[in-house]
């Protein structure tokens, strides 16, 4: 028994029961306490007892122990901290609810990315904010990708490594010892899926051989996650060990890897689609002469067996051709997986007449679906600026909205900039939610004089003006010069516009603002250039 | 108008101010009003007539139609609460409060109000202790009758018969006391040790009556110690007019709270030169702010003045401060024991304390399945309190190697304050 229990026990066992079923305690266990144990009713000698064990126990005791297990310590860091200049301007970045918007975001995505480039990593008191941004990140693992150098030893140590080895769950799941050369199959599927995509965008074939090594030991589940990391650098090198997954044991396996081959132009996968759709994808002319009407016809299930089960490996199951509308969605899917090129060829049509046939035809809608998905699969940017331009073909599509922030990243710069020089001073026909969003591109310098130009003459509207499509892709050499314009030029002009249209120029220009500072801080632009 | 705090500074007693914060709602005021400084509402109470309450706070001016004695009345107080959370209509007085003003005005006979100051006035003082022995007899019995017939019966004890009791304490002018047997109504649903921390709380109890029974045999400050746990206030204008401990103080970090719809705040201070602790003690009503702004991190060159205690750690900034350069690290402790061994020292002097606050060095944390520890160099652990928000920027300033930390200790689980790293100190954030 403890010297706690042995305490307590004698002033319990009588106040436990009432002193009027017990006797009160009779010699205390401390000798300290013989004088509070006479005189006065029982209640009172328990009660004083009690006074005097509580005061002996809390002055005596801690309740402290020794832990079973405790976690090794993190390494030393290998890399530099971030310089006092960039974490200042780290913070400008993340002060305020406004750096939750997209634009705010890609400009935090840049920063982080040229810091890790630069070899940085973050101060320790920052790792909790830097690794729950990356939490945040689900869908966007280029973010993840890039903060696990700037973790530092620490991070990684912090993120997945002994730090929560002791507690049932990270928090932090997909972080991951970047330099690793195998995938740690132990860890999550989350952190190797991180590991083979950053491992792949640096070089595609040493990411497949990384993941062709493990892929024998990787759990059905891993083997899910890891197949989508293969995105990036994706080519025709990739297609054996695609369809090999082709007939993984597992639905979802599969499934990855049919999405990763509807993306390769020239593979037997997109083949056998182009082949199976071909027949049903005709131009019908019209009766009386009146031109000719695009007709998509479903495929029906294949009769022989042997074709059957090639149907049944790409995906496709034989009670879904039952009705006319499960037809219909193959057939929307058979186009999804034919490039936008073979469209052309097959109907031997440019991209306007394509456009004008689905807009005429009456499965315009499942046309134009095939259409899209196929654009967006297979990366056509001319086609994305035509369906673009032809709102009549996507509007119709479900999730709509959302569409125009799909395919914009897709159209080729020069066409933004001469949509966008054209917006300045009047209507652009292309959606609005294209100026909201960043570019894999940076504009052209020959855009810049141009620009200058009409935007001295423009209405003070902000987001003409400084639209976050050109505030994110303006290359670092152009943002001085920039910056310089729009504080003489453009501010003054906001004085007498409206609170919503000044705070909406002060948020941009803070955002251009902050966006040169970053590349003054990285020595690419002198400070000097700024007026 | 009033801030918050002020208004819990002048509830008589805390039964008062929970009935007041009852009443601070708009829909218990029909009609309300502000008429310059003076506030004044109707009160639709259980009565067919609304009573009619008049504050002035800043005179420290109230008045009410309703029977009770406590001044200012529960009416008073939750004008005064609903004001401060949204501020009442201009609106001329009615001709009742126009009169009750009109006689305000009139000069005061001398005996009506006294200066404040430490020392309590006599009559009155004396007329409180009276009040409070009888209660306290009332305490006794109470506890001797429970103690007789087992604390086994609690578990099947309502709330009421805590509550009863708090209330004659109350009334007896006891309010500190009253808040102790009301917290014990919660021990025995916690399961665990509840018996042996039932019968701990009533052995303090029974040690705070003793000591009050012989009060005039204390040292002064023990004198003031068992007052103030009692539930004697005392005005803060008077003691900021006392000499103080001018110092650069560091503020090492803060801890929040909720007390029902009271939030309280404690601030933690380390004297650079005196290496003396003080505890700012703050409250708000709602989501009201706190009256003062303290930065944790910040140096203050200020004077400080301590509350009258036996383990003084209560005080007040003297108004006349300014923000100083970064204090040095202190060389504080370096063990659990050594926290121990404080910790035996202020129960030797005041054995109600509850809180102490310590800078020790070459803590290590470590995340075990139950919450995260802080080991120290000899292999000892205490536990982080559950509620301790940055657990992750605590492990992510260790890296697993041991740091040197200020924290609030309450006997059972330590709370981090702030770091001390080669970049200085670094108070961990906690949420108001």
């Amino acid at each position: 028994m403890s010297l706690r229990e042995n305490l307590w026990k004698p002033l319990l066992q009588a106040a436990l029961p009432g002193t009027a079923q017990a006797t009160a305690p009779g010699r205390p266990v401390l000798p300290e306490l013989e004088a509070l144990a006479t005189g006065g009713s029982a209640e009172a000698r328990l009660l004083n007892q009690a006074a005097a064990v509580a005061i002996y126990q809390r002055a005596g005791e801690l309740p402290t122990r020794r832990l079973p297990a405790v976690a090794e310590a993190a390494p030393a860091e290998q890399r530099p901290v971030l310089p006092p200049e960039r974490q200042k301007l780290w913070k400008r970045l993340t002060r305020q609810t406004a750096r939750l918007r997209p634009e705010w975001r890609r400009l935090q995505q840049e920063s982080l990315a040229l810091f890790a480039a630069e070899g940085w990593r973050f101060p320790h008191h920052l790792l909790p904010e830097l690794l729950e941004l990356g939490n945040e990140a689900r869908d966007d693992l280029s973010l993840r990708e890039v903060l696990l150098p700037l973790l530092g030893e620490r991070g990684l140590w912090l993120g997945g490594g002994p730090a929560t080895a002791l507690t049932v769950r990270a928090p932090w799941n997909w972080v991951v010892d970047w330099r690793l050369q195998e995938l740690p199959l132990e860890r999550s599927p989350a952190a190797c899926g991180l590991l083979l995509r950053r491992r792949r965008r640096q070089d595609p074939v040493l990411g497949r051989e990384m993941l062709e090594a493990s892929w024998p030991d990787a759990s059905a589940a891993l083997r899910t996650a890891l197949l989508p990391a293969l995105l990036p650098g994706l080519s025709l090198a990739d297609e054996p060990l695609l369809e090999q997954a082709l007939d993984d044991k597992r639905r979802e396996v599969r499934e990855q890897a049919r999405l990763l081959l509807a993306r390769l132009d020239g593979s037997a996968y997109v083949r056998r689609m182009e082949a199976r759709i071909a027949a049903g994808l005709q131009l019908r002319p019209l009766k009386k002469g009146a031109g000719v009407e695009l007709e998509l016809k479903a495929p029906a299930w294949p009769e022989s067996a042997a074709e059957a089960a090639e149907w049944q490996r790409d995906g496709f199951e034989k009670p879904a051709f039952a009705s006319a509308s499960g037809r219909l969605l193959i057939a929307e899917d058979l186009l999804k997986a034919c490039p936008p090129a073979w469209w052309l060829r097959h109907l031997d049509c440019d991209r306007e007449r394509l456009l004008a046939l689905i807009e005429a035809s009456p499965q315009h809608k499942a046309l134009g679906s095939g259409l899209i998905g196929s654009v967006l699969g297979f990366g056509d940017g001319k086609t994305a600026a035509a369906l673009l331009r032809q709102p009549s073909i996507w509007q119709r599509q479900p999730a709509a909205r959302l569409l125009p922030l799909a395919l914009a990243p897709l159209l080729p710069m020069a066409e933004l900039e001469q949509h966008c020089l054209a917006r300045l001073t009047g209507p652009s026909d292309l959606p609005e939610e294209v100026w909201s969003l960043g570019h894999d591109d940076e504009v052209s310098p020959a855009f810049w004089p141009a620009y200058f130009r009409a935007a001295a003459r423009a209405q003070p509207e902000a987001e003409r003006l400084l639209p976050a499509f050109l505030l994110l892709n303006a290359a670092p050499q152009q943002l001085p010069a920039w910056l310089n314009f729009v504080r003489a030029e453009l501010s003054p002009r906001f004085a007498e516009a409206s609170e919503a249209q000044r705070r909406d120029f002060d948020e941009r220009l803070e955002l251009l603002a902050c966006r040169c500072e970053l590349y003054i801080v990285s020595e690419t632009i002198p400070r000097e250039s700024l007026t | 108008m009033s801030e918050p705090v002020d208004i819990e500074a002048l509830a008589p007693d805390t039964a008062s101010l929970t009935a007041a914060r009852s009443l601070a709602r708009a829909d218990k005021w029909p009609e309300r009003g502000a008429a310059g400084p003076a506030l004044w509402g109707l009160c639709q109470g259980s009565g067919a007539k609304p009573y009619k309450t008049l504050a002035q706070p800043e005179t420290g001016r109230f008045k009410c139609t309703c029977p009770s004695r406590k001044h200012p009345c529960k009416h008073a107080l939750g004008l005064l609460l609903l004001a401060a959370r949204e501020p009442l209509p201009p609106a001329a007085a009615p001709l009742w409060a126009a009169e009750w003003l009109e006689e305000a005005e009139k000069p005061r006979s001398p005996k009506v109000r006294a200066p404040r100051s430490l020392t309590p006035d006599p009559e009155a003082d004396a007329r409180r202790r009276a009040n409070v022995s009888a209660g306290l007899q009332e305490l006794s019995l109470w506890l001797e009758d429970l103690l007789r017939r087992g604390l086994a019966q609690l578990p099947a004890e309502p709330y009421a018969f805590y509550d009863r009791m708090a209330a004659r304490l109350v009334d007896a002018q006891a309010p500190g006391l009253a808040r102790w047997i009301r917290e014990l109504a919660a021990l025995p649903a916690q399961g665990g040790h509840w018996t042996e921390q039932v019968l701990e709380r009533l052995g303090l109890i029974q040690l705070l009556m003793r000591a009050y029974a012989r009060l005039e045999q204390l040292s002064p400050e023990l004198q003031a110690e068992v007052r103030s746990q009692l539930g004697w206030t005392i005005p803060q204008e008077a003691l900021l007019a006392e000499a103080g401990q001018p110092d650069r103080w560091l503020i090492l970090g803060q801890v929040f709270g909720y007390d029902d719809q009271l939030r309280y705040r404690r601030t933690w201070l380390l004297g650079h030169d005196s290496r003396r602790y003080a505890l700012l003690l703050d409250f708000a009503f709602g989501s009201q702010p706190f009256k003062q702004t303290w930065q944790p991190g910040v140096t203050l060159d200020a004077e400080l003045v301590w509350f009258p205690a036996s383990w003084p750690l209560r005080a007040l900034v003297k108004p006349d401060y300014r923000l100083s350069a970064a204090s040095t690290r202190p060389e504080g402790i370096d063990s659990w024991q050594a926290l121990r061994r404080l910790r035996a020292e202020a129960l030797a002097a005041n054995p109600w304390t509850e809180l102490l606050p310590a800078c020790i060095g070459e803590l290590t944390p470590q995340l075990q399945l139950d919450g995260l520890w802080l080991q120290d160099r000899h292999g000892d652990s205490l536990p982080i309190w559950q509620g301790f928000e940055q657990s992750w920027l605590l492990l992510a300033l260790s890296g697993g190697h041991p740091l040197s930390l200020s924290l609030e200790f309450d006997g059972e689980r330590a709370y981090p304050l702030g770091v001390w790293s080669d970049e200085g100190y670094l108070p961990l954030a906690a949420t108001a």
